[in-house]
Parts: C-alpha cells; structure tokens; sequence
C-alpha cells in the first residue's frame, strides 16, 4: 500500500526560552492509504499537538511530515492551503459547525471551498451513510450531538479527502451515539477507502481502529495493530492493558 | 455561497453586531447631518454679504468631519477585533474546510457590504431629520436675510457621506482580512483574548494612585497658569499631566478596588463583583481614555456656554467697527489679530477720528479706571443724553470738554462710552478689545496721537501688543463706509476695513461654529465611547456565560441574575464618566479664571443655556439607549 502520511523524527516545542515545554520528543510514524489509526494516551501525552502537526494546522519545530509524498517543511502556505482544501478532511470534538447554515448547506459549503460543482446526490447518499438523510434540512441547535458530529464527517467526506483527521470526535458524546458513529467511521474507511487518523483517549473508540499509537510524554510509547481473527473486544482489551501500563508508569 | 454565509452570519450574530450597526448608523447619520448643511437651502439661500458666513461655518463643519473620522476609524478597528476575538474559532473552521485567504477576504468584505448598506441606508434616514433640526437651529441662530428653512434632501450630501464611509469601511475591511490573514490555523484553533493581567500590590496601587492625583493637580495648576494658550509649554505640561494622570488615578482606584473585592469573604456576591472588577481591571487603559474622553466631552459642552459667553455680541452696538494701528518699525502685522485691521500712518486715523469728532461729544476715560467705570456702568450711574463720553484725568486734548464728572453725567448708556488714556495703553490683548468692543466702549488708543509715540515704546517693549481704535457708527453702515473711503483716501490704498456686516459675521461664524462644532464632537465621540464600553459589556457576556451559570446553580434566579446584570452595566458606564466630571470640575476651574476673571462672574454661573441643556437631555438619551441595549444583548447572551 502506498504511504499517504509520514512523520519523521519531529519535535515540538512550546513556550519561551525561559519555559519551554516539549510536547512532541523524536515522534515517526507511518500512515498508509486505507489506514484506521487511532493516537491514544493519557492527556497531555502530545496526541493532538501531534495531530495538528501532521494535518497542517501547526508546524513541527523540527523533524518532517510528508502527506501525499510532499514534504510540508518549507512549503508555501498557499499550497498546503491547496492541499488542505482538497486532500484533507477534519473532524473535531466541538462539531465545528456553522451554524447560519443547515447540515446540507454545511457539506455543500465544504464541496464549494473544494473548487467542486454542489452536487446534491452526492451529498444524499453520502447523508445516506451516515444516517443524517432526514436531518440536512435542520440547523445546528436542531439536531443531537451524534447527529451534529455525522454531519460534520459528512462536511469532511464529501470532498472525498485522501486523510480525514478526527480529533476527539466522540468526545462529546454519549457512548450509543459514539459506538454508531464509529461504526460509520469503519464504514466509510472500508467502503470509500478513506485514510483516517484519529486521536481519543477512549478504549473504546480507540478500539474501532485497525492500529493505536500510544503516545506518552510526547513520545510513541507503543504501537498494537488489530490482529485478523481478533474480535473488536480482544483488541480492547490489548489496548486498555497497554493503558494501564502507561498510567501505572506515570 | 459566500453571499448567503455572510448573510447568515450577520443575521444569526445579530445581537452581537447591533452595537456597532447602531454606533455606525447613528455615527452616519451625524455625518450626513452636518454635511448636508452646506447643500441646505439655508446656506445655498445666505445671500453674499453673508458668504463669508456660511463659508467659513462649513470650512469648520468639513474639519471637524475629518476630525471626527479618526475615531470613527478608531471605533471601527476596535470592532473588528472584537468579532476576531469572538469569531476565531469560526476563521479556523473555514479554513479546515478549504477556505483561501481570497475567500476569507472576500467573506469579511461581503460582511461589512452588509452592514455598510444597511447602516447607511438608515443612517441616512436619520441624518435627515438631524439636519432638519440643525437647519431650524441655524436659523434660529443666524436669523439673518436668506437664511430660509425648508426640508430637503441632499444627493452630494449622500455622496459624500457614502463615499466617506466606505472608505472607513474599506480600510476596516482591509485591517480585518489582514489580521485573519496573518493568524496561523493553530492560533486562531486556540485563540484567546487577553487574559486579566496581574493586580499589583496594594502599596504599589497606593503609589499609583496617589501618583495618579498628584499629576492630576500638577495638570490643574498648568492648566490654570497657561491661559489656555496652545502654544504655551504649560499648556502642554498641563495636558500630559491630565492625561497621564486620569490613567494613572483610574488605575490606581481599580488595583485598590480588586484587592478590597479579594479579600471579601466569599459569599454570592464575590463572583459578581469578580465579573465587574476583572472587565474594569482588564479594560483599565480603554476606559482610562474614555474617561478623557468623557472629559473632553464635558468640559467642551459646559465651556462652550463660558466661551460663547465670553465672546457674547448679542449686544454688540451696530455699527461699530475696530481699527488697530501699529507701529510697523517695532510690530510684524503677524502680531497683529486679524479680526480687526491694520492700518498704517497716524493721519489716517486721526482724519478718521476727526471724522468722528465732528459728529459726536468726546471724553477720555483712563484705562486704569476703567474698572470703576464698569462699575459705574453696571449700576447704571450714567444717565447722560451725550453721545460719547471720553474720560481722561489728564486729558490732553483739546476741545470742548466738560469735566470729567460732568461727562460721566452725560452719557446715556453702555453704547455712548469711549475709553481712552492718551498716555497709558492698557488693551494688552484681543480679549480685552474685544470686551470693550461688544460693552460698546470706544477704545482711542494713544499712540495716534504723534506726540505720545514715543512714550509708548517702552509699553510695547512690556508686551502690550495692541492698540485699538474703536468707532461707533450708531449702526449707519453708509457712515462706516464713507469713514473707510475717506481713511483710504488719506492713505492713497484701501483700507483693511472690516465692515459691520462682517464683523457682526466672524462674531457669529465663531459663536455658531462654537455650538455647532461642539454638538458635533460630543455626539460623535459620545456614541463612540458607549460602543466601546458597549463592545466590552458583550465581550463581558461572551467570556462569562459559564460564570453566570454557576451563579444560576448557586440558586439565584433569573431576576437575580438580571439584577446583576444591570448593576455591572451600568457601573460599567458610569465609572469613567464619574471620574471625567471630577476632571471636568477641575478644567471648569481653569476656564473659569481664564475667560471670566475680568468681568466678575463664573463659568459654573454661565454653564447652562437652553441648547446646553438640549445637548445633555439628548446625551443622556443616547447614553440610556445604549445601556439598555447591552442590558438586552446582555441577557440574550447570557439565556436570561
């Protein structure tokens, strides 16, 4: 499979001279086509710094990102603005939408800023999937926080984006609503063969990934991948014993 | 779909864009207002005598436009960041999504197209009625031939006004895309406006304080000793020490206030006053300088009455005119007020003042009596049917004179006195002239008697800058003008004459303007800093709905809760305004002795008059709407 993210060796640093903070120590990492990985670690480990770092919205301090082949370090921002518009999708805790406008309006506003035509019947079955047909009519305040979080996907998704990047997307949620929204995730990773890179500091989220990066104190503390035959249980209960092992170490 | 975001955003941040819409409609309609003045039948209509009327009161009314728009840009600018610190998050949403830097700009722009239209629209509305109403004050004011009212509506006027604003608007726009530009993703993902900097200790407020109310009174003193003289190095003392010193006095006073509040026992109250110290303690520059401004606002308003009080000619006898005479070997014309005009040659003058002598009776009052006789005027000792009484002790002229008592027995009023001291000149400045000039006092300066000159060369030297000659023409203009042909005749060139008309013309150009020009400038900086303290109200309710919950789940209810509110409002807003008119007593002191020292009566005495009070109603009108206004935006804000 090709490699549509790499990360190599980067660090991050945070404050001024006379209080710096390390939040990212020497991390690497490898994300091909198709990937479900999921960053995990207890909070402050660095999981979102390393997420922002890799999705363009912060810069590493030093160390390289690579998405889609192209290096990030030196780029003009107006190209990583291009590949931002077009290869990337972003999914946050808060929903983040907008909310002047409708679920429709939302995702069709994403597919404008895209350069794409609005096309309604991309849009439908992409509602279809995950299960918001009936609520794109409705604005933010209308809808249930699973339902805001779909449409938010749905806004990622419709550009269809190399990478989506998911920060905390159930952290919001209840735990029904979540383990739906998850399903919708694998959905979409299996059928659309989205990439997708998310960082929670749920078992259970993190359990619907195919690989969990475990960060601790800015660095990957261990790496566990979901075996073939291993059901979604036996691979969280993996993770939480890596889990514990951190947090027992802390 | 840009159009339709930046529709919808407006409507749905309404509440928090009304402020400014309001701010900007009213400040539009100011705008149109006073511009329209020059377009109105009233000015069109003054006919040429009164040209120079009308053109210098709009020369004034454009410079103060121009004056005025640095605020309006100030405000502005302040405007757009506040809706960057409360739309950050918003930026960095649209820009995961895609959004370019073009697109961003062009999302800002559509916005403030919006709320452009919409606020000149009715801006201009307004500005209508506005200018009707200062049509109808103009001429009241003026009541001069041509000065007709009608209502109209002025097409240049709204060019203009349309044109002025979108030019703010445009760098506005600019300034806000520019700042949205430069924020990096991760800083607008994580913005956060400033956070409350650290309360200094109590001795350290103390020595701020105490700091603060010395350089106060340090002002106060240079104020009083300047003569409010722009050019003085008191003057300027006087300003950065008042400056400096209401922000350092307000500085003070909140450190003390925030220190007092945290060490109060914690009850339900410590969270409410929190929310109003912290918004004080964290705006303490802002409001330092509405406070200043506040003051300026006052002490223009209350010493504009004192001013125009001062240089009243309501009573001025018609007729009258003022010739200066100067010695060009020792004085630049420069030195010379340009209110009255020069001439050179003492002949001229004493044709002219021969001129005169032939019509009327003559006495010669010495100028270092002169505060008895205005004592004598004022208790209306003079009774007499001459014309003119000159006194003087010594006289030295020659002529049919009575005795100096008899003269005084003569004259029949304010308008039939002439002062002169043939050997000591003691009009040391315009104000003083000018004085005379409007009591109806003939004023024959010395020096036009050949034989004095030369004793009065150590008088200049001593700084008295002028000498006055005053003719009273009894309000016959032909007479004036065939006074002026024949001092010109005498001089072979034209005489720097100013006529009647013309004097009676800068008088009012200045009196008119003052008011005028004031109304202008209180207003304008009036709604400006209430949308400041507006802004900083919602920014208030925006950082503390989650505080304000907590007071809830403390278990006060909703009235409570909008009992607090208003109470943190309205401190809000009258705080600065509490320490302006303790600045403004001290300013009022100041003028006080400057303009009223001579003629025995106080600024306070003269600080009010039907259009004062007219101002300050609809100031206060103004200043309640937007305290209500945030009150409500307040509530909406905070869900109750």
């Amino acid at each position: 499979m090709n490699t549509i993210l790499e990360v190599k060796n980067i660090e991050k640093y945070f404050g001024t001279s006379s209080n710096v903070v390390k939040a990212l120590d020497d991390v690497s990492l490898l994300v091909n086509e198709g990937d479900f990985i999921a960053i995990m670690g207890p909070s402050g480990g660095g999981k979102s710094t390393l997420l922002n770092c890799m999705s363009t919205i912060d810069n590493a301090s030093s160390g390289e990102v690579k998405l889609a082949g192209q290096s990030l370090v030196n780029m003009k921002q107006k190209h990583i603005d291009k590949i931002r518009k077009q290869d990337i999708g972003f999914i946050f805790q808060d929903f983040s939408l907008i909310s002047t406008l409708n679920g429709y309006d939302n995702i069709a506003l994403a597919q404008t800023l895209a350069g794409q035509q609005v096309d309604s019947a991309k849009i439908n079955e992409i509602a279809q999937v995950l299960s918001i047909g009936d609520d794109l009519l409705k604005y933010e305040d209308e809808l249930s926080g699973g339902q805001k979080q779909r449409v938010a996907a749905a806004r990622a998704l419709i550009k269809n984006p190399k990478i989506l990047f998911a920060d905390e997307p159930t952290g919001s949620l209840d735990t029904k609503t979540s383990r739906d929204l998850l399903d919708n995730f694998c959905q979409i990773n299996e059928q659309l063969g989205t990439t997708i890179v998310m960082v929670t500091h749920d078992l259970q989220s993190a359990s619907f990934a195919r690989e969990v990066v475990f960060l601790k104190d800015g660095k990957i503390y261990n790496k566990i991948i979901r075996l073939e035959h291993e059901t979604q249980e036996q691979f969280r209960m993996r993770i939480n014993d890596v889990y514990v092992l951190i947090c027992e170490e802390r | 779909m840009i159009l339709k975001l930046a529709y919808n955003n407006l409507k749905k941040s309404f509440p928090i864009y009304l402020v400014y819409i309001f701010t900007l409609t009213l400040s539009i309609a100011l705008f149109y207002g006073f511009i329209a003045l020059e377009y109105s039948d009233v000015i069109t209509n003054l006919s040429n005598e009164n040209k120079t009327f009308s053109d210098a009161f709009i020369t004034l009314v454009k410079a103060t436009s121009y004056f005025v728009s640095i605020f309006v840009i100030f405000l502005m600018v302040y405007s757009s960041n506040f809706f960057f610190n409360v739309r950050s998050r918003e930026y960095f949403m649209y820009k995961t999504l895609g959004m370019s830097k073009r697109e961003l700009r062009k999302l800002i722009f559509t916005e403030n197209i919006f709320i452009g239209v919409c606020s000149l629209v009715l801006g201009t509305l307004i500005g209508m009625f506005i200018n009707q109403g200062l049509c109808k004050l103009l001429v009241a004011y003026i009541n001069i031939d041509g000065a007709k009212f009608s209502i109209d509506f002025s097409l240049e006027a709204l060019i203009t006004t349309a044109i002025y604003f979108w030019i703010i608007l445009a760098i506005t726009s600019v300034f806000s895309a520019i700042k949205v530009s430069k924020k990096s993703l991760i800083e607008l993902k994580y913005f956060q406006a400033q956070v409350v900097r650290k309360v200094h200790t109590k001795i350290i407020s103390i020595i701020v304080l105490v700091l603060g109310i010395v350089t106060l009174l340090t002002g106060f003193y240079f104020s009083y000793n300047s003569n409010f003289d722009p050019t003085s190095y008191e003057f300027l003392i006087a300003s950065c020490a008042l400056l400096g010193g209401t922000i350092l006095t307000y500085w003070g006073i909140i450190n003390l206030l925030v220190i007092r509040f945290s060490k109060q026992s914690h009850n339900e109250k410590t969270l409410q006053n929190s929310l109003l110290y912290n918004r004080l303690q964290k705006n303490k520059l802002a409001i330092g300088m509405i406070s200043i401004a506040f003051t300026l606002i006052i002490s223009t308003l209350f010493g504009t009455n004192a001013m125009i009080d001062y240089f009243n000619t309501a009573n001025i006898i018609p007729g009258d005119a003022a010739i200066v005479q100067y010695d060009p070997d020792i004085y630049n014309l420069e030195n010379i007020n340009l209110e009255a005009y020069g001439l050179d040659g003492h002949e001229a003058l004493y044709t002219a003042y021969t001129y005169r002598y032939e019509e009327y009776e003559f006495s010669v009052v010495r100028k270092s009596e002169f505060d008895n006789v205005m004592k004598v005027i004022e208790n209306k000792e003079i009774e007499s049917s001459a014309d003119v009484v000159l006194y003087d002790n010594n006289s030295s002229l020659s002529g049919d004179f009575d005795s100096p008592k008899t003269q005084l027995n003569k004259a029949s009023g304010l308008d039939k006195l002439a002062i002169s001291s043939p050997t000591n000149v003691e009009v040391s400045s315009n104000q003083d002239v000018i004085q005379l000039f409007t009591s109806g006092i003939l004023v024959v300066a010395d020096s036009i008697f050949p034989s004095f000159q030369n004793d009065n060369k150590s008088l200049y030297s001593e700084g008295f800058d002028y000498q006055f000659m005053m003719f009273n023409y009894r309000g016959d203009q032909e007479l004036e003008e065939n006074a002026l042909s024949l001092i010109s005749d005498v001089e072979k060139r034209e005489a720097l004459g100013n006529t009647r008309m013309q004097i009676i013309n800068s008088v009012m150009v200045f009196q008119v303007s003052m008011l005028f020009i004031t109304m202008y400038i209180s207003f304008m900086l009036v709604i400006i800093a209430l949308a400041i303290l507006a802004i900083q109200q919602i920014m208030d309710a925006i950082d503390n709905q989650r505080e304000y919950n907590k007071l809830r789940v403390l278990g006060l209810n909703v009235r409570d809760i909008k009992r607090i509110i208003n109470r943190n409002t309205i401190s809000y807003f009258v705080f600065p305004l509490v320490l302006a008119i303790t600045n403004t007593i001290g300013i009022l002191i100041c003028i006080d002795k400057y303009i009223y020292q001579t003629i025995e009566k106080t600024a306070f005495s003269q600080m009010l008059n039907t259009e004062i009070i007219f101002i300050v109603v609809i100031l206060v009108i103004i200043y309640t709407i937007y305290i209500e206004l945030v009150k409500s935006i307040y509530y909406k804000i905070v869900g109750v």
